[in-house]
């Protein structure tokens, strides 16, 4: 028996208005793997992410988590089965601190009921002062120590970024889906980013991410997949990937 | 940064202070402040409170309800019912009567609170409309139609030989009751405030898509949010019916809803205290200027509109405000002395 993928979609079809932005994908993420998702702007990379987590409803196909039907649940129910995402636009809690922010990744980790939190009973606190701790670990992992009490909606737009990975990875999912985790991201800081996400993948989270630093990629991932038109238009090795002509012509401007 | 951590705790200090000044004032005031027509209207005061900081709490998940009034109709009725016609204990039709603004919350928040929020305040208007309308029109005789709701009895006696007797013939007792009331929901309040289901709630406002992402039940904490402002908004119309003795219909419209609003908007939402001052000061703006009490509907709708323009945050967070800028200055000034070093 083949061992199956971690995730898998099939024929999945998403449209807007009668144009298919996901059209017919058959796409696949590997256990404990790191994948690339490139592709030109409006290529379908984050709407293969929204429909993946249940924000957009499919038109058409089925996505499979360990070969159990997800399609189309909502959001929470399908991080409660162990896949986290961020977003592009830097979604975060702004009016919250950074430290609060990351605190709200630990959620899926909770075991104390809500009936506990009303009542503050001696399980809860010792759960959230666990949380605090394993935050500011978090904290101190992504360098943003001493960014702890500045409010989420006030960090510049490279630690915004860091900050939604920084929640994703306080999560620990099984599978993070990273929506350009590395834009934005000053030069100085992308290497340790990716060693982070490198570190996410040594304890057990499997990664995908879309990515346009292609050269990035190349180092990072062990698989890229090329999206065009909602289709696949290479799927691969990096090395495989970025030598494809197809790609070259439509993506990487040869 | 340590600098804004120790004078929030100063800050929250300084507030608990206020409150318990203010709550010990009301405690005592019935000991030395005997004018029957001002305790009255502060048992109405209490009981708009009730209402009021429930509301908050769903203001802030984001949406707002403009169908208040119809579910302190369906709390007054039912335990208006249950008391009167059933012969069920006050202190048992009291929960009961919130129960029954919460179930029925729930049963418009399920296919509601999911829509955009201008929806939902559209379904909400409506509903309490239709509430109201129902009690008019429908079952005349049960709920009374045009003549009202009538002869719903007072709580039962509260005795403990020699020490207590409590039978709610005077409006000292109603005062108390309705006070003792206002404390557990504020308390209630407090609790959801200070754990992990205000914050969440907090968070639902700010990125609903974020929170169901790392797997938090948004659609759950709107519609808990709905039934427990409902709830209370139940319960005080419990006892307003037991208080008055009579409900009638009209006492429910679309006025008394905006004016809950208004109460929320213009006390502020940070804090479970800020919408009680709403109600202060409408209220109280409204009794002490004489002839005014007609158009109190027209004075909340006004300082709501003054409110939400120079202080967007509302009455409570006036003092913060002030201090955030003076802490602004300070930062702005010791930076620009560093400079010139
Ligand atoms: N919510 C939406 N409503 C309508 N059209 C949409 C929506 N989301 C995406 N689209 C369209 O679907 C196509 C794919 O968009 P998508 O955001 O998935 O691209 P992308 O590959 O992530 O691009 P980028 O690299 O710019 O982020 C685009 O043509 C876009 O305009
Ligand atoms: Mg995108």
């Amino acid at each position: 028996m083949a061992t199956e993928p971690l995730l898998e979609t099939r024929g999945l079809v998403k449209k807007f208005g009668g144009v298919a932005a996901i059209d017919m994908l058959d796409f696949h993420v590997e256990d404990g793997e790191i994948l690339g998702v490139i592709g030109p702007n409006g290529s379908g990379k984050t709407t293969l992410f929204n429909v993946i987590t249940g924000f957009l409803s499919a038109n058409g196909g089925q996505v499979y988590l360990r070969g159990n039907r997800i399609t189309n649940l909502s959001p929470h129910r399908i991080a409660r089965r162990g896949i986290v995402r961020t977003f592009q636009l830097n979604l975060l809690f702004r009016s919250l601190t950074v430290l609060e922010n990351i605190r709200f990744g630990y959620h899926l980790q909770r075991e104390n009921s809500v009936f506990g939190a009303f009542f503050n009973t001696g399980p809860t606190r010792r759960e959230e002062r666990a949380i605090t701790e394993m935050a500011e670990e978090v904290l101190v992992a992504t360098g943003m120590a001493d960014r702890r009490e500045q409010l989420a909606g006030e960090l510049s737009y490279g630690w915004q970024k860091t900050l939604t990975l920084a929640i994703g990875l306080a999560a620990r999912p099984r599978l993070l889906l990273l929506d350009e985790p590395l834009t934005g991201i000053s030069p100085t800081r992308v290497a340790a980013i990716a060693g982070l996400i490198t570190n996410a993948r040594e304890s057990g989270t499997t990664i995908c991410m879309i990515e346009h630093n292609v050269n990035l990629l190349m180092d990072l991932c062990d698989r890229i997949v090329a999206l065009n038109f909602g289709r696949k238009m290479a799927d691969g090795l990096p090395d495989e990937v970025t030598r494809d002509k197809t790609v070259i012509e439509s993506y990487l401007g040869g | 940064m340590t600098d804004r951590t120790v004078s929030t705790g100063l800050w929250d200090r300084l507030t608990w202070w206020s409150v318990a000044l203010v709550f010990l004032f009301f405690l005592t005031l019935p000991l030395w402040f005997h004018e029957e027509y001002y305790l009255h209207a502060l048992v109405n005061v209490f009981i708009h409170s009730m209402v009021a900081i429930g509301l908050r709490l769903l203001w802030r998940t984001g949406l707002v309800s403009f169908g208040t009034a119809g579910f302190i109709a369906i709390g007054g009725y039912a335990a208006g019912l249950l008391s009167r016609d059933l012969g069920i204990s006050f202190w048992l039709s009291l929960p009961l009567g919130g129960c029954a603004a919460a179930v029925f919350a729930v049963a418009i928040g399920i296919p509601t609170l999911r829509l955009k929020s201008s929806y939902f305040f559209l379904i909400s208007w409506a509903t309490g409309e239709i509430i109201r309308l129902s009690f008019l029109y429908l079952f005349i005789p049960v709920f009374g139609g045009w003549q009202g709701f009538r002869k719903i009895p007072p709580p039962d006696t509260i005795i403990i030989p020699g020490i207590l007797l409590i039978d709610f013939s005077q409006k000292v007792h109603w005062y108390y009751l309705a006070l003792f009331l206002l404390c557990v929901s504020a308390f209630i309040m407090l609790r959801i405030d200070y754990s992990r289901i205000g914050t969440t709630i907090g968070a639902l406002f700010d990125a609903p898509d974020l929170c169901e992402a790392v797997g938090v039940p948004t659609m759950a904490y709107r519609v808990f949010a709905f039934a427990t402002a409902c709830f209370m908004a139940g319960v005080a119309g419990a006892v307003y019916g037991s208080f008055n003795t009579f409900l009638h219909p009209e006492s429910f419209t679309i006025i008394q809803s905006i004016e809950t609003v208004s109460y929320v908007i213009i006390g502020g939402a940070s804090t479970v205290w800020g919408p009680i001052l709403g109600v202060f000061v409408v209220k109280g703006i409204a009794m002490s200027v004489r002839g005014i009490g007609a158009y109190e509907i027209i004075l909340a709708g006004a300082l709501m509109i003054l409110v939400m323009i120079f202080i967007p945050e509302g009455l409570s967070g006036l003092p913060r405000r002030i201090r955030r800028y003076v802490t602004r200055r300070r930062v702005k000034e010791s930076m620009e002395s560093q400079h010139g070093d």
